[in-house]
């Protein structure tokens, strides 16, 4: 299964820059938590070891194995969601979590690597310059099916990654400029569609919220200036480790989750944050840096899909903590608490190196 | 084999991928760029705003009360201290039920003896949703423990300490008294309040999303106020306020007021008004009981006031001690009225007119001493403003300049009407005979934190007002006073003791005339009357039974006040003064 000369091809770099970043997450979900309770740090830390399983699980099969197994993983994640709105059981106002084995798991984090494998393995024989109609159909269909189902929990936040999984797609197999102008206008048109009859009222208000925070400061703007606030207090240096006070006084909201950006700022200041950031492009310009080391199209596909979601994941997060973008559910990979999100984030990860470590052709 | 080997012709792929990798690389630092500026703005420049919000939103501050400082008498008995108490507050959720908020409270109902009206007033703050909500304060240490260990939800205790009083109604109208917030409300308590009070703390709770407190610092140390040593001396005090309460009950008078002073010194050895209350209750106490007669009633002194016409009549040579006087008609005759005596004279001599307190023959005197010498003899003497003692609402009198006179007034002001005098100041006038014609201004802060208490600006200086010959003169009369006319009741078997007697009809500002039913009396002396350990000044306001003189009614809480006074500060009888001891002896075989 693993040839030696593939351990030796392992990018222990971004590995460790991957074990680094998850151990930040966990000190910074312990500062988020450690007052309320919940040992969600050390369950985190117990999910960092089975991610790490699932890592090497991960490289030590051919990528290509995967990209095979893609089409019985994405049936099963469209299987899952039938079964869900079955036996769905409603958590934080939306059906995605499911008991299995008593873990709470959320299939739309697998899904997620599923439709990223499903659209490397579309495009891995594909050799026309630009992509076209037909194929930009096939891909809207492939992410546009789960992500129907994903909104229809409903959950934005989730939905929202496929985005960059079906750009990242699209821009590595070349748009023309026509193209492009239908994707511009199309999504102005879904815009206005959407913003009148497909978001829901509370969706609605958030991105009003976002413009004029300090309108509701008890109401629908509290998250947004919360976070805020705690970072603003941070300053330069930060209050010091498990000293802000936002979130032990439960100010922020899922402040171990979505909102562990904001703990950073309280706790560290700008000086941590920019740290931390550095830390984590350190990480993202690796993954990418590997998408051109590729051995073949698949590989390429893999690569910069995977880190497309990852870094997309990432950046809105940040933007969504700092008040520029409306509040939606998105945690940071490997820097949030979460079970299934660092599985699969781990997952999507070890595609990458996997791909990598097995550039050489005919080994 | 360098590099991976890619299908042939496939190699511009991979080239592609870069190049677009590259695109979307730096698309991802600007988008960074953007955050990392967001971050500035909101971290270094949006900072202390974020902070002022912070604080705002989940910090309360509570003034932590800094312990009062002490109040002692000379001798260093404490008369007002701070004993360790705790408050029982409630912080309820704001997010939780009604029920669930008002769930605690019944557990603290028995514990704290809540009666129905506190607990209905506490009930009516948890609907209004107040954040602080007092459940009882000051309750004793144990209590507080038993209620901390109930671990309520949103229940907690604070340190807050009490004023006590340990010595009761000891002084208290010198003391004064605190509110429950430890502020000053009369007496030494309310004029060195800034003194006493300290500089308070700071502690600030930190609330959570539910406004819960959940921890609190103590930012700034509360300061402990000063001490304050008293010239009172609490067994003077004691003696003098025991004598003055028994003497109101028996003579059912409206109320009295002693105050016994070091002459030489001008200092307050003791000050009592009855009825008294007692200051740990002061805010409970009946609002006669807290007036502060002493010093802060007016009354119309009548014959005591007799000293200032006698001493400007000495002063300024208008008459001879020997001199003799016609005061056989049954009165004399003044605009308005004529004024009587209280028992028909023959002819008296300047002393014994002083001594007998003969009102004919005073307004004579006065007469010959005229409108204006009277006026600044009266002036010279303190009457007419604050003494300047260190208490507050101190009442300064009434004297009417000689312009404002009518031609009655010279006749009425000589024997002690038309003016009006607190008791401190008829002890001060006393004192300045006893001090052979020096006036002091009457001291009752002996020191503040330890440091003897300073000369201020506003403080009048030690002045001569009479020659001491004229003072000399005046002791001889008062000793006859007490000795052979109207104060015998005040004389003491081996002291010789000098004072005078005043007995004054009440103003009655409804009929407009004086009542001649309603008498202050009232004493003033002082004794050894050669060097003078005390002076005292006694009155007794509407004395109901038949004997209503000064002579009758004050003379004897003087002697009964001095008596113990002078063994306790070791001022022994001394047998060789025989005119005294016989003079004693004969009043004593009296009935």
């Amino acid at each position: 299964m693993i040839d030696r000369i593939h351990l030796r091809e392992i990018d222990w770099v971004l590995t460790a820059l991957i074990v680094a970043n998850t151990l930040v997450g966990i000190l910074l979900i312990y500062s988020a938590s450690f007052y309320s309770g919940g040992g969600y740090a050390w369950k985190q830390l117990l999910w960092t070891a089975a991610g790490l399983v699932v890592f090497f699980l991960t490289i030590s099969i051919d990528y290509k194995v995967w990209m095979a197994f893609a089409p019985y993983l994405y049936g099963l994640f469209l299987l899952f969601m039938a079964g869900l709105f079955l036996f769905g059981r409603t958590v934080a106002g939306s059906r995605s979590w499911i008991r299995v084995a008593f873990v709470g798991g959320q299939p739309s984090e697998l899904a997620k690597v599923a439709v990223l494998l499903l659209l490397a393995r579309v495009f891995s024989e594909y050799r026309a310059p630009f992509a076209t109609t037909g194929m930009i159909a096939l891909c809207l269909v492939l992410v546009g099916v789960p992500v129907g189902l994903i909104l229809l929990q409903p959950d934005f936040g989730t939905a929202v990654c496929f985005v960059p999984i079906l750009f990242g797609a699209l821009i590595l197999a070349g748009l023309t400029k026509k193209t492009l102008a239908v994707f511009l206008l199309g999504s102005v048109l879904l815009g206005t569609v959407g913003w009148n009859f497909l978001l829901k009222d509370y969706q609605k208000k958030r991105i009003e919220t976002m413009i004029h925070p300090a309108q509701d400061p008890r109401g629908a703007g509290y998250h947004i200036l919360q976070s805020q606030i705690a970072i603003g207090s941070g300053g330069l240096t930060g209050k010091g480790y498990l000293k802000g006070t936002q979130s032990r006084l439960r100010f922020l909201p899922a402040r171990h989750t979505d909102f562990i950006f904001a703990v950073l700022g309280e706790d560290f200041g700008f000086a941590g944050v920019f740290m931390v950031m550095a830390a984590y492009f350190a990480m993202l310009a690796r993954m990418f840096k590997s998408v051109g080391q590729s051995r073949d199209r698949s590989g390429i596909y893999i690569t910069f899909l995977a880190s497309s979601l990852i870094a997309f994941q990432f950046l809105v997060n940040i933007l969504m903590i700092v008040g520029l973008l409306p509040i939606t559910g998105i945690p940071i990979p490997l820097l949030s608490y979460g079970g299934s999100s660092l599985l699969a984030t781990y997952f999507a990860l070890g595609l990458i190196v996997n791909v990598k470590m097995r550039r050489f052709a005919n080994v | 084999m360098n590099g991976p080997a890619f299908p042939p012709g496939e190699e511009s792929v991979r080239k592609t991928a870069r190049i677009r990798t590259r695109i979307v690389l730096i698309a991802m630092i600007l988008w960074a760029s953007g955050i990392v500026i967001r971050l500035v703005h909101l971290q270094i420049f949006y900072h202390d705003r974020a902070k002022d919000q912070i604080a705002f939103q989940n910090q309360a501050k509570v003034k932590i009360f800094p312990d009062r400082g002490t109040i002692r008498d000379r001798r260093g008995t404490i008369l007002a201290q701070m004993i360790s108490q705790r408050s029982v507050f409630y912080a309820p959720s704001s997010k939780e039920s009604l029920d669930a908020r008002l769930a605690p409270l019944q557990k603290l109902i028995p514990l704290l003896e809540l009666d129905e009206k506190t607990v209905a007033s506490i009930q009516a703050s948890v609907e209004q949703k107040k954040p602080f909500i007092w459940i009882k304060r000051k309750i004793n240490l144990e209590t507080a423990a038993r209620v901390d260990d109930l671990l309520l939800p949103g229940i907690f205790t604070q340190e807050e300490p009490r004023r006590i009083y340990p010595q009761g109604s000891l002084a208290a109208h010198v003391l004064g008294g605190v509110n429950i917030d430890n502020g000053g409300q009369a007496g030494v308590e309310i004029l060195f309040n800034e003194t006493l009070l300290g500089k308070p703390g700071e502690r600030i709770f930190y609330r959570d999303t539910y406004k819960r407190p959940y921890r609190s610092e103590q930012t700034v140390a509360p300061e402990r106020g000063r001490d304050i040593d008293l010239t009172i001396d609490a067994v003077i005090q004691y003696i003098a306020q025991r004598e003055i309460e028994k003497s109101v009950v028996e003579n059912k008078a409206a109320w009295g007021a002693v105050i016994v002073s070091d002459p030489s010194t001008g200092e307050i050895l003791a000050m009592a008004s009855a009825p008294s209350y007692d200051p740990n209750q002061y805010g409970n106490a009946d609002r006669v009981a807290r007036m502060e007669w002493a010093y802060s009633r007016r009354i119309d002194p009548g014959s005591t006031f007799k000293i200032v016409t006698a001493a400007a009549a000495l002063e300024n040579r208008r008459v001879a001690t020997y001199e003799t006087f016609d005061c056989r008609p049954e009165s004399i005759d003044v605009v308005g009225g004529p004024i009587r005596d209280h028992k028909p004279f023959g002819i008296l001599s300047f002393s014994e007119i002083i001594a007998e307190s003969s009102n004919i023959g005073t307004i004579q005197i006065g007469r010959r001493v005229g409108a204006e010498l009277l006026y600044k003899t009266i002036k010279d003497f303190g009457f007419g403003e604050r003494t300047g003692i260190e208490l507050p609402s101190e009442a300064a009198g009434v004297v009417h300049p000689p312009d404002e006179w009518s031609r009655r007034s010279l006749d009425s002001i000589s024997v002690g009407y038309e003016v009006s005098v607190t008791p401190l100041q008829l002890l001060q006038a006393v004192n300045i005979v006893a001090n052979r014609g020096v006036r002091l201004v009457p001291r009752i802060i002996k020191s503040v934190a330890g440091r003897p208490r300073q000369p201020q600006a506003g403080d009048s200086p030690p002045v001569q007002v009479i020659s001491a010959q004229t003072a000399e003169k005046l002791i001889d009369i008062l000793e006859r006073v007490v000795l052979e006319g109207t104060g015998t009741a005040a004389a003491l078997k081996g002291y010789a003791v000098a004072g005078k007697t005043g007995t004054s009809q009440i103003y009655d500002p409804v009929d407009r005339k004086y009542s001649l039913s309603r008498h202050t009396a009232s004493f003033i002396g002082f004794v050894p009357s050669d060097k003078p350990a005390l002076s005292m000044v006694v009155v007794l306001y509407e004395p109901k039974n038949s004997a209503y003189y000064g002579g009758q009614v004050a003379a004897p809480v003087f002697r009964e006040i001095a008596l113990r006074v002078l063994r306790y500060l070791h001022v022994f009888p001394s047998p060789t003064n025989q005119t005294i001891l016989a003079s004693a002896a004969r009043r004593e075989a009296q009935p």
